[in-house]
């Protein structure tokens, strides 16, 4: 019996094709549905999907995040220091979360987005708005929880252990109106202490820092991963790493 | 994502492993699904759409006795999908449904270029085939692999890797007798 060398092809083991497939890449073919086989998939595997939403949530959805946008603009100002376009967390208080001091005049709910950098399989960055609601006298959000979209998105099994601001600068004393005044500089490092199983390259890295200071005030990103300092390229800055530029 | 991690997060979160992995592969799987049935007549989107779930769901299922030793999730994907084809083949040829399009002419074409005595052809010498595509070079790697192996049109490849159809044809030509040469009497 003759053999082509499709048949062949077709008789290879995991072991032998391994190498042949690799940089084989393969868009979907046309006319067939992802959604499909993914819902088939999963019915098959037993897990449960979410239900989908109907038309009227969606768009009510669509409406309640119109309004909390346009909410978040005062929400905004003040986090930014009447600053429109700088929403970040000026990093205030709190053992397991960031707390904000909101004024009155502020209406609840609201949300604030801040700009997640998503590392691509390319190399290139995908720059992505994530809004979190915010609820008056529940103002707490745990960095644990800004950072999971972004280890989420990328699949990464990291999540954050703990965190802690310091303070590197020393005390200046000034003279005004004729008495000398110390001046302690504010915390300006944030280290935070990440757990996981995943590796993590520098792209993902950089665009983690990117993340961390689109929402974060401090000046220095500090990284340990695992117990050991995080270095980038190479480096580990002692004084901590500063906005990577994409 | 490396394959280790998809299989923590499958072990961890079967949805969004599950998600992360069909991301990824499923154009790859439907692309070998759809060369595998384009021979016939019968086979339909749904049938691929189906099959395709089938091998997800197959990974799913025997994910404890995927061996990372033995090759990548890539192609443990690829080799279940390729069983899958084969099994729902003969299925539908048992149901009288089956109509190839290839005709004897093109498909013999092929074959009395590169045939091999299926009994002469040792798993140790199918290895050596394998390692001779591999040594082929770009972009003649990928042609063969994408025109055998996954049985994409011509006109396709030509499409992707910016070559002209005329080109591909004689660089497999070139290729397949390249081959021969190295793999000497055997085929």
């Amino acid at each position: 019996m003759k053999k082509t060398l499709y048949d062949i092809m077709n008789e290879a083991k995991t072991d032998e094709i391994d190498t042949m497939l690799e940089n084989i890449e393969c868009e979907m073919p046309d006319g067939i549905s992802t959604k499909n086989i993914k819902e088939k998939t999963l019915k098959k595997c037993g897990i449960k999907k979410k239900k989908s939403r109907t038309l009227i949530v969606r768009y009510g959805a669509l409406a309640a995040c119109l309004a909390l946008i346009v909410a978040a603009v005062p929400t905004a100002m003040h986090f930014g220091h009447s600053n429109t376009t700088d929403r970040r967390y000026p990093e205030i208080g709190g053992e397991n979360g960031i707390y904000q001091e909101i004024t009155p005049s502020i209406a609840y709910p609201t949300s604030v987005s801040y700009t997640y950098h998503f590392p691509l399989e390319d190399g290139t960055v995908l720059c992505k708005e994530m809004f979190f609601k915010l609820e008056e006298g529940k103002m707490k959000e745990t960095w644990k929880e800004l950072l999971a979209p972004f280890f989420e998105h990328c699949a990464l099994d990291v999540t954050v252990a703990d965190w802690k601001l310091s303070t590197s600068g020393e005390k200046t004393e000034v003279s005004e109106n004729g008495q000398f005044v110390t001046h302690t500089p504010g915390s300006n490092t944030l280290t935070l202490f990440f757990e996981g199983t995943a590796e993590l390259d520098d792209h993902t890295l950089k665009c983690l820092v990117n993340t961390i200071d689109s929402i974060s005030y401090v000046k220095y990103i500090k990284l340990v991963y695992n117990g050991e300092p995080v270095a980038i390229d190479g480096e580990c800055p002692a004084e901590g790493f500063t906005n990577f530029k994409n | 994502m490396k394959d280790d991690v998809l299989l923590k997060l499958l072990r961890k979160h079967p949805d969004k492993g599950l998600s992360a992995l069909m991301e990824r592969y499923m154009g790859l799987i439907c692309t070998v699904i759809k060369g595998c049935f384009s021979p016939y007549t019968c086979f339909s989107a749904e049938d691929i759409e189906e099959c395709a779930s089938d091998v997800f769901y197959e990974f799913y299922k025997s994910m404890e006795n995927f061996r990372p030793e033995q090759g990548s999730i890539k192609s443990y994907l690829c080799a279940i999908a390729k069983h899958k084809t084969i099994d729902v083949i003969r299925k539908r040829a048992f149901e009288n449904t089956l109509i190839s399009l290839d005709s004897d002419e093109e498909f013999l074409q092929i074959a009395g270029d590169f045939t091999v005595e299926a009994e002469l052809l040792l798993a140790e010498e199918r290895k050596a085939l394998f390692a001779e595509i591999n040594a082929l070079g770009e972009p003649d790697r990928e042609i063969i692999v994408r025109k055998f192996y996954l049985r994409e049109p011509t006109q396709a490849i030509a499409e992707r890797l910016g070559l002209s159809a005329g080109n591909v044809d004689v660089r497999t030509h070139r290729a397949l007798a390249k081959l021969r040469e190295k793999i000497g009497g055997k085929i």
